[in-house]
């Protein structure tokens, strides 16, 4: 057995009773038709006889309706078994596909696109269900046929005749499965085109915006016609093997045919089998055709379905990178210390490091400003810190726990992070700030708000709080989704809060206002008494979002280049006293004017 | 925001859709024609095959001069016809199957073509996935019934009429009684059909719901991820899966009950005769043969019934796809390219407006341009996000916006582009009011940064010069893909990017990740830059273009714009002021208005909105002793509602 068709049948498996009932009702259902021809054979026989009454009549009629109530509650039966199970276990694969790919990282995503795995899990999820309803049933219900047919020519002719016409068979079973192969590898190759079509149209209608702005929807067309008609080829590609199936079962039966005409022809001269019993021979053969059309047409959704099964393999297989590890530990009542030893980091192995050599240390409740050229690794830094990517062992401790040992979920609820695309979903503006963890109640959800200065806008909102946003938050402006984006961080009330150059999109004043909110959140600043304390990374490019941090770091490819407080940076007179007096340069220039 | 999908069930007209769904197959009619007869063909040599069957009885075994020979003749012609059928039938499949393919892509490309054509406004309130659905999985359930259901469908007919036709003149009577459940046979058809269309329907629309789903949980899943929300998510994408599946169960119970309903009509029939013609049978009013003759054609008669019953419900599902199809196609475009007969009707135009032929364009103008987001069946007063605003740029001028978050800024660059069209007023480019330029020849003239970079998973030279590049290696000599890479880097360069193109792994053919995200934000920005650039435009819109680029690169971002004032009129928002401050004027948005218009100068002169936020950002050491002018220390908010 391959692999794909294992894993089909490990997800029949679990429904075996349902099937095997099915089966059963569609073994009665095919033994109660036969009672209609029988008995409709009896009532003329009893006709020509004369011997039939009416009332022996009316008992015939009423039992042949006894039996077509059975037959059709029966018909309705195997529907319900077969049919409606296979849409269980298509809703169970596609659970179960979904809750995979929820455990995978940022890095599964950045090699996978959306909408390829979208056709993963309805377009091959259906052909699975394809097979495990149609396919169960046209392997199912010819068994009976082909067993009990065979077995009556074997008793009426005997094997003399009955083997040598059954002699194509082998062949028929070779080609079609040298046909099935070639409909397998053809499939998945379809499907693969499959996905290439709705992920391009996945890719144009999210890019809309740059695809209409720089006029390219000629070139975006041109490329979807090129994958439409890709494939259209490639299924009619594999359409040259499936239309096979169908002929060539029809050819070999007639050769079946034929050398029953030829043998049993000859057996007829000979006076060794009677012409009748060569004609009821005939009759059987042909009964022989449908059932074979039957399994070859089962065998093709087999093949497709192990195409499909093998491609939602290839995501199934793929181990969550970022996992908790065994024997993980709680974080039961997080200070908020972070410690970096040595950390050196790279996306791939193959690729040079985003971050070398960075060794840091974080006291419980300090605020950490990070700053540094675009692309200098800091969104990298504090992504480690979250594990959206395993830093290396060793490397990066929160508490003086090695992330790498704590739960995934309890490091992550002790962080607020605020990343720096804001993401939000196409819900109510509440429930987005509430995202973490529903029912926090709509006063906390408003003094998050407040805090990221978003109130007053998300009031103003046509449904208030209660506005569903596009896709994406498409319908705030850039500030606004990055202010909801906060709150939603800030309503966690976490130990620790990232703020990953979550300001960029916020005006001087509304920032401002912010900074202030966030210096009474997280106790910085001024140097408040007793206030409460939460450890805090801010990554910004304008310095005076960091300056009254404790400790800033300035990276450069990757390293860390200069350290300190502002004031002993600026002593320092390098990259960043630069970068400040540039700014204090346009000030000066400002205060000129 | 409303759902265009739950709204607008059934309001198509079943014969019009049809006749609609025909309508793509006719370019194929001939084919499908062809493809009837040839099934007619292949019918005709399966009945042969018994023919020849009889003919060996007759000659070669009954009587007594049959030779092997004779016998071995037949089997070979039995085998010639089998096999003659068989490559028919292989053929016409393939045919068929072509057609529908044929059909299906014209039908995909149509809706794909339509998308592209539809406004912004329209993806603002659709979500990707049910876009993705109608281009790929409500096409994809046409294929059975213009395959099966198109040729199949005259056979049955056929044979269904044919065998009516022989009933009638065997014997009427008995005819009429074995047609008694006809009417329930109508019934029962017509009430699944009901059943079934609505139930398809409802399997489309979640299904939809479903892929929907899907690509939003999928590009947040970091957000899932971080906030600990898999739990919750999964729980919600349980719910979806399962409403899907229930939608689907019912469809399920209505075919498995009517499926068998109608065999078991035809078994009543069958019944229904042998009761009646059994009783004349027995006073010889009807001949046994006749009786015997009748069962089998009753089965000739009700099977193809039960067939076709099957085959609507095929037939049904297009149906239901086919009008989610359609009610896409029938979506009006709100941004439309303008009537080309009216445009040329109006052709002299007053002159006044056009721009001296020499230069080179890119005069903006907003003339007291109302626009709000709402659609404009939304009956409410319109959420107005500007308000009466006019302000020309004149070609090679630089002008900046700025104003608090959610102002309005961005909403101004959409407008110019055209991505939406105002309620009042006036956009004119170039004298001309966008909505009289073809779209294309609009944008063709703009090189946009948008606020959320955007780029296409492929190499960052293709990011970069879009698939202009393509054309040109495609006409042009083999080494000119080279230069395509050059003028890639050129732009690049030129937007600041050398260290990162320094960095790339692959150079310029790197790939980058959906959305551009294995690289840093900033990264993305200046690729996005380099590609404006790349552009060449007359108008340069720069929506927070270098909001999240460090100040050194920004300063070269800088000179490649200064390179190209006076040349290329530009459009700057942004919000670290120092950005603005060469601009050429300076537009302070309020709330969706203008506050203040002047240069950097004049505005910090003015005492206004401009200089509190300038203040506040220049950050001194006054400013955070308190002692600047506005006060503004800690963080103060502006609060400038009343004022104006
Ligand atoms: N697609 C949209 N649909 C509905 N409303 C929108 C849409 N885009 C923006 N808005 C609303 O219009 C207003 C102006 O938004 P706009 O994006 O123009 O602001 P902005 O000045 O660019 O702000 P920012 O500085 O935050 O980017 C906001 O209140 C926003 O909520
Ligand atoms: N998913 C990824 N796969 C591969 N490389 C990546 C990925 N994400 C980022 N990089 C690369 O790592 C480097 C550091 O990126 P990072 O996002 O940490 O920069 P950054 O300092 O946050 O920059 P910015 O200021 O632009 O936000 C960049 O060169 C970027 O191209
Ligand atoms: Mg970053
Ligand atoms: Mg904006």
């Amino acid at each position: 057995m391959t692999d794909p068709i294992k894993a089909l049948w490990g997800l029949l498996r679990p429904y075996r009773r349902r099937y095997l009932l099915g089966g059963v009702i569609l073994l009665g259902c095919d033994l109660g038709q036969l009672v209609a021809p029988w008995l409709v054979g009896v009532i003329i026989d009893g006709l020509r006889s004369g011997r039939l009454s009416i009332h022996r009549l009316g008992i015939d009629v009423l039992t042949l309706l006894g039996f077509a109530v059975m037959v059709a509650a029966g018909r309705y039966g195997w529907r319900h078994y077969v049919f409606g199970t296979a849409r269980m276990v298509e809703r169970d694969l596609r659970q179960r596909l979904y809750s995979h790919l929820q455990s995978l990282s940022a890095s599964f995503y950045s090699h996978h696109k959306i909408g390829d795995l979208m056709a993963h899990a309805t377009n091959d999820v259906l052909t699975v269900r394809g097979m495990c309803g149609e396919g169960v049933l046209e392997f199912l219900d010819p068994l009976f046929y082909v067993a009990s047919t065979v077995g009556v020519m074997l008793f009426t002719v005997g094997w003399r005749l009955t083997l040598p016409s059954l002699l194509p068979l082998p062949f028929l079973t070779l080609i079609i499965s040298a046909i099935g192969r070639q409909v397998y590898s053809r499939y998945k190759v379809v499907q693969g085109s499959f996905s290439d079509l709705s992920d391009r149209t996945q890719e144009a209608a999210s890019g809309i915006r740059v695809v209409k702005g720089f006029v390219q929807e000629d070139a975006i067309r041109q490329q979807f016609v090129g994958v439409a008609d890709s494939y259209r080829r490639r299924f009619m590609g594999m359409e040259r093997f499936v239309a096979g199936f169908d002929p060539i079962i029809g050819l070999l039966a007639g050769s079946s045919s034929a050398i029953a005409l030829l043998l049993g022809g000859r057996m007829v001269q000979s006076g060794s089998l009677t012409l009748g019993q060569l004609v009821s021979f005939f009759g059987y053969l042909n009964m022989l055709v449908w059932p074979m059309l039957a399994i070859g047409s089962a065998y093709n959704l087999l093949q497709r379905a192990s195409a499909s099964m093998s491609r939602l393999q290839d995501l199934l297989r793929t181990p969550p990178d970022v996992a908790d590890a065994p024997g993980a530990i709680d974080l039961p009542d997080p200070v908020g210390a972070i410690t970096i030893r040595n950390l050196t980091f790279a996306y791939s192995p193959d690729r040079r490091p985003v971050l070398s050599g960075i060794d840091l240390d974080l006291a419980a409740g300090q605020v950490l400003g990070v700053v540094g050229r675009t692309g200098s690794g800091k969104s990298t830094l504090v992504s480690l810190l979250e594990r959206i990517y395993d830093p290396p062992p060793d490397t990066l401790f929160v508490d003086g726990v090695d992330v790498l040992e704590i739960k995934l979920a309890e490091l992550r609820s002790a962080i607020g992070f605020v990343p720096q695309d804001s993401f939000l979903f196409s819900r109510s503006v509440e429930s987005n700030v509430d995202f973490a963890q529903p029912g926090r109640g709509r006063d906390a959800v408003l003094h998050a708000l407040d805090l990221a200065a978003m109130s007053d806008e998300a009031a103003s909102l046509p449904d208030g709080l209660q506005t569903v946003l596009g896709e994406r938050g498409v319908t705030l402006s850039g500030g606004q989704r990055q202010r909801v984006s906060l709150a939603r961080a800030l309503v966690r009330d976490p130990r620790i809060l990232v703020l990953d150059d979550c300001l960029s999109a916020v005006d001087a004043a509304t920032e401002a206002r912010i900074l202030a909110s966030l210096r009474s959140f997280s106790g910085f600043g001024e140097r408040r008494s007793g206030g409460e304390r939460r450890t805090t990374i801010l990554v910004a490019h304008r310095l005076s979002i960091v300056r009254d941090a404790d400790h800033i770091i300035v990276l450069d490819g990757g390293r860390i280049v200069e350290r300190g407080t502002h004031r002993q940076l600026l002593a320092q007179a390098g990259e960043y006293a630069r970068m400040w007096y540039q700014q204090q340069a346009e000030a000066a220039l400002a205060a000129e004017a | 925001m409303h759902d265009l999908e739950e709204d607008a069930l059934g309001t198509f007209y079943d014969p019009a859709l049809v006749r609609r769904l025909l309508a793509y197959a006719r370019p194929q009619a001939l084919t499908i024609v062809a493809a009837v007869g040839l099934l007619g063909i292949v019918t005709a040599l399966q009945l042969a095959q018994p023919y020849l069957l009889k003919v060996a009885i007759d000659r070669d075994l009954v009587s007594h001069h049959g030779t092997l020979a004779g016998l071995a003749a037949l089997a070979i012609a039995y085998v010639a016809v089998g096999a003659a059928a068989s490559a028919i039938l292989y053929g016409n499949t393939l045919l068929i199957q072509g057609t529908a393919q044929r059909i299906i892509q014209r039908i995909r490309q149509q809706i794909f073509d339509h998308l592209m054509s539809l406004g912004l406004a329209f993806f603002d309130r659709n979500p990707v996935g049910r876009l993705v659905t109608r281009v790929t999985n409500d096409t994809d359930a046409l294929n059975e019934m213009y395959t099966s259901v198109l040729v199949n469908l005259f056979r049955d007919v056929f044979i269904i009429s044919g065998t009516v036709a022989i009933m009638l003149r065997l014997d009427w009577h008995l005819a009429l009684v074995g047609f008694t459940m006809m009417p329930l046979v109508a019934l029962t058809t017509v009430t699944a059909q009901r059943l079934l269309r609505s139930i398809w329907r409802v399997v489309r629309v979640r299904l939809a719901r479903l892929n929907a789903t899907l690509a939003e949980n999928f590009s947040g899943m970091r957000v899932i991820q971080i906030f600990n929300r898999q739990e919750h998510q999964l729980g919600e994408f349980e719910a979806i899966n399962d409403e899907y599946f229930q939608a689907s169960w019912s469809q399920l119970r209505i075919s498995a009950i009517s499926r068998p309903l109608l065999d078991f009509l035809g078994q009543v029939a069958l019944m229904a005769t042998l009761w009646f013609g059994g009783r004349q049978a027995m006073g010889h009013a009807v001949e046994l043969g006749t009786l015997y003759a009748f069962t089998s054609y009753l089965r000739q008669l009700y099977n193809p019934i039960s067939e076709l019953a099957e085959k609507f419900n095929t037939m049904q599902a297009a149906m239901a796809s086919s009008e989610r199809i359609f009610m896409l196609l029938d979506t009006q475009p709100q941004v439309r390219d303008p009537d080309m007969e009216v445009h040329a009707a109006a052709a002299p135009e007053p002159p006044v407006d056009i721009p001296p032929a020499s230069s080179p364009g890119g005069r903006v103008e907003l003339r007291d341009v109302w626009f709000a987001y709402d659609t404009p069946e939304d009956p409410a007063e319109p959420r107005w996000v500007l308000k009466n605003v006019s302000l020309t740029v004149e070609p090679g001028q630089t002008v900046a916006f700025v104003g608090h978050t959610g102002a309005g800024k961005s909403s101004i660059m959409s407008l110019v582009a055209r991505f939406y069209d105002v309620q009042r007023g006036q956009v004119l480019v170039d004298g001309k009011d966008v909505r009289d330029w073809r779209q294309a020849d609009l944008r063709s003239k703009l090189g946009l940064v948008l606020q959320e970079p955007f780029l296409f998973t492929g190499s960052v030279a293709e990011n970069i010069l879009l698939w202009r590049a393509t054309e040109a290696t495609e006409t042009g000599l083999a080494g000119q893909s080279l230069t395509a890479d050059q003028n890639a880097a050129r732009f690049l360069i030129e937007a600041g990017g050398d260290h990162l193109l320094a960095g790339l792994p692959a150079g310029l053919a790197t790939e980058v990740a959906e959305r551009g995200s294995s690289l840093s934000t900033g990264e993305r920005q200046l690729v996005a830059f380099a590609r404006a650039l790349a552009a060449r435009p007359t108008i340069l819109i720069l929506d927070e273009a270098t909001a999240s680029v460090d100040s050194h690169t920004e300063e070269i971002l800088q000179k490649a714009l200064e390179r190209r004032s006076g040349e290329v009129t530009t459009l700057i928002v942004a919000h670290r002021l120092a950005t603005v401050q060469q601009a050429d004027r300076i537009v302070v948005l309020h709330k969706g208005q203008i506050r203040e218009v002047g240069t950097h100068a004049e505005l910090l002169a003015l005492d206004g909105l401009y200089r509190k936020l300038w203040l506040l950002q220049a950050d001194t050491e006054d400013s955070r002793a308190g002692k600047s002018p506005a006060g503004l220390a800690q963080g103060q908010y502006v609060r400038e509602d009343g004022a104006a």
